[in-house]
């Protein structure tokens, strides 16, 4: 919900940001050229400014980027009520706790909803 | 001579220029912060919007069931309504008798919301008009949480109080975490899966799974459910709200019926989650003395009163997390701390009673996606 919100700022974001800061790199760079070759000091003083406003850009571009938005996945433990036989899948919609399920295939017992719960993904 | 008459213009400009720097910097400050503010209400308002419209796709689907298509204007409307409606808290300036008139209200509330939801879907099933019920509620929540929001930063703007949007700003963090929490509830509620406030129902569940107990429920109040057996030679009770609908059941009134029929109750144990402070670990099992329960306090009072009134021993096992973890779906963390909570209550059991005694244990909670 508004997980898809906020990676839609952060998409937006990270553009400007990286647009922003190829701008600026090559900006400074003009001017600590433009330096070199004329030895002008303003040259130099706008390349510093330059500079220090692709720094700022670099270190939000780094924020945007290392901001995770949590991604889950959900997972049913059905389980044999005699056997102890387990296996995991994605639950469907509706399921629960204690729900049966089917016969267990491998001494056809009862087989139920265990568990249900949401893991993050890494 | 002429620097002599220069000086106090010079000191003069310097002033005015300090002056305007202040004050546009104030100005700045307010319009950083008044941006900052408008991009959270954004936010709040689309997870509000979202929010209701899964309450009327949930009304559609379930009207769907039964044949029915409804106008979606008039259902919008009515959604609306509920998710409008008040309640009134009662006068507390004679607090003697609160708990009953706060009890009588949310018992109205209820039984209103309930008639409110039939009308339009007559023929629901209990777990999904619970599971509707849910969702009106969280959707109520939201749509304060945005309101209020909104009304301050209003307020802030309109007479330009830096203060008020300071306050607003630094209370943020702390109900953008409700918001999201309540937000994940209504994810889980429309999908029906157990939340992490479903601990406690969840792990008198599996109690009675592991011990072999007889998992037909019996009817004890409304929207209760009692189950039996016997564990180590003592005879446990088990009360818990009846899932797999997403209701916490009225555990005093069924409390109170178990009185009626069983006088000798040697313990109560209450299982419940409860919130963590930040340095605790999800799914870490507390043990503790007193009646673990949340909410307004009215059914913790009559437990209270009642066990107070038979000295009986109040025992309690609490399974740690934090906001958005009780309202979200179950974590692999509380899922896999459950186990580790049924060993607590067989030793809460086995220390604290001795064979042949009666014990009442409660599950307290949500027990959406739980059943019996």
């Amino acid at each position: 919900m508004s997980t898809e919100l906020l990676m839609k700022i952060r998409i937006k974001w990270i553009i400007i940001y990286t647009i922003l800061l190829i701008v600026f790199i090559l900006i400074t760079a003009s001017f600590l050229i433009m330096y070199m070759v004329e030895n002008d000091a303003n040259y130099s003083s706008i390349s510093f400014i330059t500079m220090m406003i692709a720094v700022w850009i670099a270190i939000n571009l780094a924020r945007a980027l290392k901001t995770k938005i949590p991604k889950y996945r959900y997972i049913e433990v059905v389980k044999c009520l005699s056997c102890g036989y387990s296996f995991k899948k994605k639950p469907d919609e509706g399921d629960y706790i204690l729900r049966d399920v089917g016969i267990c295939p491998q001494c056809s017992g009862r087989l139920i909803v265990y568990s249900i719960y949401r893991e993050k993904v890494e | 001579m002429t620097n002599n008459t220069a000086f106090p213009l010079d000191w003069l400009l310097w002033l005015v220029f300090i002056t305007i720097f202040f004050y546009f910097n104030r100005e700045l400050e307010i319009m950083r912060i008044v941006k900052e503010i408008e991009s959270y209400i954004m936010l709040f308002k689309q997870i509000r919007d979202k929010a209701v419209s899964t309450v009327i796709k949930a009304f559609r689907k379930e009207a769907a069931k039964e044949g029915n298509v409804i106008d979606i204007k008039f259902l919008e409307a009515r959604v609306m309504d509920l998710i409008e409606s008040e309640v009134i808290e009662p006068v507390k300036l004679d607090p003697y008798g609160i708990v009953a008139k706060l009890k009588h209200l949310l018992v109205t509330t209820d039984e209103n919301l309930n008639l409110e939801i039939k009308r339009i879907v007559p023929n629901i099933t209990t777990a999904m008009l619970e599971n509707l019920k849910n969702l009106i509620g969280s959707a109520k929540v939201l749509n304060f949480y945005y309101k209020a929001l909104d009304h301050d930063y209003r307020m802030g703007k309109k007479f330009k109080s830096i203060w008020i949007l300071y306050q607003l700003q630094a209370l943020l963090p702390f109900i953008t975490e409700i918001v999201r929490a309540v937000e994940s509830n209504v994810e889980a509620v429309s999908k029906g899966f157990p939340i992490g406030d479903s601990a406690g129902p969840l792990t008198v569940v599996r109690f009675a799974l592991k011990n072999g107990f007889n998992l037909e429920p019996k009817q004890i109040a409304e929207k209760t459910v009692l189950l039996e057996g016997t564990y180590r030679d003592r005879r446990v009770i088990i009360i818990k709200a009846e899932g797999p609908g997403g209701s916490v059941g009225r555990l005093d009134d069924a409390i109170m019926k178990v009185f009626e029929i069983e006088d000798k109750i040697s313990a109560i144990v209450t299982v419940d989650a409860a919130l963590k402070l930040e340095s605790e670990k999800t799914g870490t099992i507390v043990s503790g003395i007193g009646v673990a329960m949340g909410g307004i306090g009215v059914e913790k009072f009559n437990i209270e009163k009642i066990a107070t009134e038979k000295k009986i021993p109040l025992y309690a096992v609490l399974i740690k997390m934090s906001i958005p973890e009780a309202y979200a779906t179950m974590d692999k963390n509380i899922s896999e701390a459950i186990d580790k909570a049924i060993e607590r209550i067989e030793r809460t059991i086995e220390e604290k009673t001795h064979e042949g005694d009666t014990v009442l244990l409660i599950g307290v909670g949500n027990t959406i996606g739980v059943y019996p």
